[in-house]
């Protein structure tokens, strides 16, 4: 029945409009997580306006074809460059930097290119089977049970979250007090407007991550020391790894791929998680560990599968609940709504040739992915030569002109010029803007929900636990709440993946903003 | 002050303000809550996390340096400002072509030459791609 469907999906997407648009996000996707700047969620949203005279299938899926190709592109510049694109390619830099100053940079990137579309299909395959049956049972779902999914999963994402729990539980709440700006929609009551009625429509949170993450990251980039990147060249023969390699690398790929599905099923920076996770495993039970940090191929293998396979997994809350968890997710969401259809649990049965198009069009994207970018890696590699005193000037007038066309509004500007900087001067001060955009977009949603559940139980919270999903929720939400407060009462540290004396640098990279602050 | 004790004091005057405004809302009951009951409460709770945060933070050494080029940073801000007010006056290309330039000084670019070509044809390309390509009006 589900392959019916997703056989079905196939017949609806494979038109040449569509074929070209996946081309062309996997393509946009890559540039993307090779040069700096823009970043996953900058780049989604800066498109979402211009996808607005597209079809709903084609615009989704250049959205979906710049979530894969990003992870893919931040993987190169890691392995040539010892740059890291994206947050969730920090790992690679550490073993595939290496294994290009060995002269394998090209089988580190076939590696990359192969292990992200095995994982990236495998994910897939998940999110073909679970989210049709979580949706079935997200129809019994009632505002409780909302309001628990996402209370539980703000108190996770904060606490997965680089940094303390209390700093990211107030960016959550900041998040939810700009959600609350403009008309309420249950009393009709306009909130914190002050007396502007152009914020009577609310802040726009296309706006706010354009601002955040693009401006914000342009500025950030300017602000560093300026660094020439001289990537290492590869050549087209070199691209393909030995027998020996391969066969170390598949068993590391499919580890990772699993791990990377499973943790990216949790809110949250879940593509670098897991990453971090996958390359700490892959140390502790290698034959050769003692080539870690000298370039071991399941290094790059198992991190760059396990980014792909969480990528896949975090669609699932989205296409099935309808609610996003990290701002890339969100983005998503935002396009989906812009084109008239709601991901739920109704998506899938009002809806169908948009979800299942959707999913067979990801897999198209994810082999478009493999045949595209990998014979094109030394023009995405010679870009990286583009001065960042160019490029980031470019990037800026782009994002401008983007959020002006949303509404054709000069206040949109200021509020775009007002995140911009709020976003640069909190990744100086190292606070992390993710939880504040997850705040911001679901918090409408917890507060309608919250108001609607406090109906349901005329008052009485407590009720709200002795419902058998929400009460199951709720108190796994107060037992992560009263753990991290046993934690900061007894001093203990926050756990991470890493094993800080064996992986300084990652750890290093790590604690630089870089990791969460473009949006993944 | 550093940026981050300067921030966690920012959030706390935010949320305190906020809270402040949101007692001008009907709270409601919590049978029927009405507009200010989801603000009172964010308001509130955002509240103590900041006193929590403030304390932490005062009680931390400060975090070691912020990046050299600030005033980079400062001046192209500076730039996007003026791109905004005069989009309205100039109109689109007039504003871009201007702008373009001036955050390209600013961000570095050396000569003039240089800088004046890379705003006309980015000016260009965005018209093109924005106003013909995709059918977007640009003022």
């Amino acid at each position: 029945m589900t392959l019916d469907l997703l056989l079905h999906g196939f017949s609806v997407a494979l038109t040449p409009t569509n074929l070209v648009a996946a081309i062309i996000g996997v393509v946009f996707g890559t540039l993307v997580g090779v040069l700096p700047g823009l970043g996953i969620s900058g780049a989604m949203a800066l498109l979402l306006p211009i996808s607005f005279g597209l079809e709903p299938l084609t615009a989704l899926v250049i959205f979906a074809g710049i979530y894969y190709g990003a992870m893919y592109g931040g993987s190169t510049t890691s392995i040539l460059v010892n740059v890291p694109g994206e947050g969730a390619s920090v790992v690679t830099c550490i073993e595939g930097y290496a294994m290009a100053k060995k002269g394998r940079a090209g089988a580190a990137l076939s590696v990359a290119a192969i292990g992200s579309f095995i994982a990236g299909t495998l994910g897939l395959v998940g999110l073909t089977f679970a989210a049709p049956q979580i949706a079935k049972w997200a129809l019994a779902f009632g505002p409780p049970e909302y309001l628990a999914i996402a209370v539980l999963g703000l108190v996770v994402l904060t606490g997965i979250t680089r940094g303390s729990m209390v700093r990211a539980g107030i960016m959550v709440l900041i998040g939810i007090m700009l959600g609350t700006v403009g008309l309420d929609p249950m009393t009709g009551v306009n909130r914190f407007t002050m007396g502007q009625s152009v914020l009577s429509a609310g802040i726009n949170f296309v706006i706010v991550v354009m601002g955040a993450y693009g401006l914000g990251e342009v500025l950030y980039s300017l602000s560093e020391p300026q660094r020439r990147a001289t990537p290492i060249k590869v050549k087209f023969r070199d691209l393909y790894p030995t027998r020996a390699e391969m066969g170390r690398a598949f068993p590391a790929i499919f580890r990772g791929g699993i791990l990377g599905f499973l943790i990216g099923l949790i809110p949250g920076p879940s593509a670098t998680i897991s990453s971090f996770a996958s390359y700490s495993l892959e140390k502790r039970i290698s034959k050769h560990r003692e080539e870690f940090g000298h370039g071991a191929i399941e290094g790059v293998a198992g991190p760059e599968s396990a980014n792909n396979g969480a990528e896949s997994a975090t669609l699932i809350p989205l296409l099935s609940l309808g609610l996003p968890f990290n701002s890339s997710t969100a983005l998503l969401l935002s396009a989906f709504l812009i084109h008239g259809i709601t991901p739920g649990p109704l998506l899938i049965s009002s809806h169908a040739d948009i979800f299942w198009g959707l999913v067979a069009l990801m897999f198209i994207a994810n082999v478009f992915l493999l045949v595209v970018n990998l014979p094109f890696v030394g023009v995405f590699a010679s870009l990286l030569r583009t001065p960042i005193s160019i490029l980031m000037p470019m990037v800026a007038v782009v994002v401008l002109v983007g959020g002006y066309v949303i509404n054709y509004r000069i206040f949109d500007l200021w509020l775009l010029l007002g995140f911009a900087v709020l976003g640069y001067v909190m990744r100086l001060g190292r606070y992390d803007f993710t939880p504040m955009v997850i705040g911001l977009f679901l918090g409408p949603l917890i507060e309608k929900s919250l108001q609607q559940s406090m109906v349901i139980v005329d008052g009485n919270p407590l009720a709200l636990f002795a419902r058998p999903l929400s009460g199951t929720m709720l108190s796994l939400a107060a037992v992560i709440i009263a753990l991290a407060m046993v934690r900061a009462a007894f001093g203990w540290k926050k756990p991470t993946f890493l094993d800080s004396e064996s992986n300084p640098d990652a750890v290093a990279a790590s604690a630089d903003s870089d990791v969460n602050t473009k949006g993944n | 002050m550093t940026i981050e004790r300067g921030l966690t004091v920012f959030f706390l005057i935010v949320s305190t303000a906020y809270l402040y405004a949101s007692l001008g809302f009907s709270t409601g009951s919590l049978s029927a809550p009405k507009s200010g009951f989801t603000p009172q409460v964010v308001g509130m709770l955002a509240v103590f996390l900041c006193l929590v945060d403030l304390i932490a933070t005062f009680r931390r050494s400060p975090a070691p340096g912020e990046p050299s080029r600030l005033l980079v940073a400062a001046a192209f801000i500076g730039g996007m400002v003026l791109y905004v007010v005069m989009l309205p006056l100039v109109g689109f290309l007039v504003a871009t072509i201007v702008c373009a330039f001036l955050l390209l000084k600013f961000s570095g670019v050396s000569g003039y030459l240089l800088p004046a070509a890379i705003s006309a044809a980015l000016s260009g390309a965005v018209w093109v791609g924005f106003g013909m390509l995709l059918n977007i009006r640009l003022p």
